[in-house]
């Protein structure tokens, strides 16, 4: 074997592993847009998966595995945890093999902001071993043969040597409306081929969608364009006409229930986005939240609208010093391509998204022009009364 | 691709530079959509892990959009870009080592070499030069999986990127000798994995002398 015969056999087997890779440019531009007003938050590599891995190895160090159907949803974000989830989610237990591989289907569950599937890889030529590769997560279509999105969150759990469970989310937004039961079908890519399901899983219809609404604030109006309520999350849509100046202005979000702020879990936020439609700015988000009830008031308010901070070292040490206030230590670190805030001991999970607000507006605050990031004061307040 | 062709992709490439350079996020839209594919193979080649892949090249892109300023917009975009993946690759795979428990098979003889049955996952017969041609991939897959992340990083930078070894040692910022010592390791332990199946004496010389 030579050079040249090297380099097309990577190219291969990277071919191989990546069948039906998406185009990365929605999930990037998202990125971006979270980067860009919330840098600390956006640059945790993998924070979902690394976080609920070591909470599911956690849980299965304490023996605290009840039944089959609990794996995998021991631990996930607070719409879909612990015994709430199992009365939520459907068993599947399907079960199909290709060579020395088997996927079993374990549950589903659907709502109108969501999917979730949970699934066991298991290779039967390493019955004790990790598995060495992680597989693509599985294509999803619905009876019309409409794809879902994946979410840019998994949970994976690699504690049972030999098997790899996974849950994987599915943005289902556009089905409003969609029957009592959801008809999909699951395609798995796996190497020389696929394994295809067909499930149905009982669709939970939206607790709440409002109507557009639209509040003005200054002489900048904003509309409430989509906000849907179901049991496991939130999401919303503002748009509005930010000033045409070349920047991304982004809205700050308060969300509150009967007063009480309900985003106030870490891992209750859902990466939000930010796009560009004409002259309007549109801000596309949510949180991972349990709804058993509606309560009487709902209000959703954007307290500013603000250009992200210029990411130097200068600026990164105010962040540095808010956060040591916190008692989170975070470093300053050259990368590849400049610097970057790295958390030695992780983020603790108990930081609430107020504490963490306030901490992070107050240290821009601080920076000389407030690090170059501009501010309109608002608030716009939208207030829903189910 | 034709030199007309290289020159209008270079042309475009400037202009979404400049564009970028401006504080114009859609402007990396076709970047992304130039380099997304290669630099998703070269990132699963080091993280073996294709979530992780994505994850690392979508990082990237964001990380090349933040840092456009640094860029020299007279120099290609792409090796500029792809060195970045394949360091963050590097940093990911050994972070998320625990996880995936990546260096895992490393537990083995480090030149063990693999039986045929190991190499070829699946022995179908067919012509003579699709199987070798399988065999052959199997058997890079299997040797590769078992190479720790830096030295798949340099087997990728080297063969699968096409950096000099001067290129490789300017971009990450290590002495010639380094680089030419890692990549003389990982060429031997690759060597002694795909145990003596498929020899890579000619490819070694040709590089040794080089």
């Amino acid at each position: 074997m030579n050079e040249r015969e090297l380099s097309p056999i990577l190219d291969e087997i990277g071919a191989e592993a990546l069948t039906g890779a998406p185009d990365l440019w929605p999930a990037v531009r998202a990125r971006l847009e979270a980067a860009r007003r919330n840098p600390a938050r956006a640059r945790r590599p993998l924070g979902w998966v690394r976080r609920w891995a070591g909470a599911a190895a956690i849980v299965l160090l304490l023996g605290v595995v009840t039944t089959a159907l609990m794996q995998g949803i021991i631990d996930l974000d607070p719409g879909l945890r612990g015994e709430r989830a199992v009365d939520l989610v459907t068993p599947l237990d399907a079960s199909q093999t290709r060579g020395e591989r088997t996927i079993t289907l374990n549950w589903g569950y659907a709502d109108a902001n969501r999917l979730a599937l949970n699934y066991t890889l298991r290779d039967a030529a390493h019955p004790d071993e990790p598995l060495a590769e992680r597989p693509q997560p599985p294509s999803v279509r619905d009876s019309a043969r409409q794809p879902f999105q994946a979410m840019s969150l998994i949970h994976v759990d690699e504690s049972v040597p030999g098997a790899l469970t996974m849950t994987v989310f599915y943005d289902a937004r556009g089905l409003v409306g969609a029957a009592e039961t959801l008809d999909l079908e699951v395609w798995f890519p796996l190497e020389g081929g696929g394994l295809s399901f067909e499930v149905s899983l009982p669709f939970r219809p939206a607790r709440l969608v409002a109507e557009p609404l639209t509040v003005t604030a200054g002489d900048i109006g904003m509309t409430l364009e989509d906000f849907r309520v179901t049991d496991t999350m939130i999401t919303f849509e503002v748009c509005y006409a930010a000033p045409q100046d070349g920047q991304d202005w982004w809205p700050a979000l308060r969300l509150s229930f009967d007063g009480v702020r309900m985003d106030g879990a870490p891992d209750s936020r859902y990466a939000s986005f930010l796009q560009h439609e004409g002259a309007r700015t549109c801000y596309t988000g949510g949180w991972f939240l349990a709804v058993d009830a509606l309560p009487d008031e709902i209000r959703l308010e954007a307290a500013y609208l603000s250009t992200p901070f210029h990411w130097t070292r200068e600026n990164l040490a105010y962040i540095v010093e808010a956060w040591a206030a916190l008692g989170v230590r975070a470093e300053i670190v050259p990368d590849a391509s400049g610097v970057t805030l790295s958390y030695p001991d992780g983020l603790p999970g108990n930081l609430d998204a107020e504490t963490y607000d306030a901490a992070f507006d107050a240290a821009v605050a601080r920076m000389p022009d407030h690090g170059g990031s501009q501010r309109i004061d608002g608030p716009w307040v939208f207030t829903l009364r189910p | 691709m034709t030199l007309d062709n290289q020159e209008e992709m270079r042309l475009d490439e400037r202009e979404a530079i400049d564009r970028l350079r401006r504080g114009q996020i859609d402007a990396l839209a076709p970047l992304v959509r130039r380099y997304q594919t290669r630099a998703l193979r070269a990132a699963y080649l080091i993280t073996w892990d294709a979530m992780l892949a994505q994850d690392v090249v979508q990082a990237a892109f964001v990380r090349a959009y933040e840092r456009i300023g640094q860029f020299d917009p007279a120099r290609p975009f792409g090796p500029w870009f792809l060195r970045m993946v394949a360091n963050a690759a590097v940093k990911a795979a050994r972070r998320e080592s625990g996880l995936a428990s990546l260096d895992a098979p490393l537990d083995r003889s480090p030149d063990e070499g693999l039986s045929l049955a190991e190499l070829v996952a699946d022995p179908a017969p067919g012509p003579g030069e699709q199987v070798e041609q399988r065999e052959r991939v199997a058997a890079v897959r299997a040797a590769l999986a078992r190479l720790s992340p830096e030295q798949r990083a340099v087997i990728v930078l080297r063969y699968y990127l096409d950096f000099s070894e001067d290129e490789m040692a300017r971009r990450l910022e290590t002495a010639p000798g380094t680089i030419k010592s890692r990549l003389h390791a990982a060429r031997r332990r690759l060597a002694g994995l795909l145990g003596g199946r498929f020899s890579l004496d000619d490819w070694e010389e040709t590089h040794e002398r080089a």
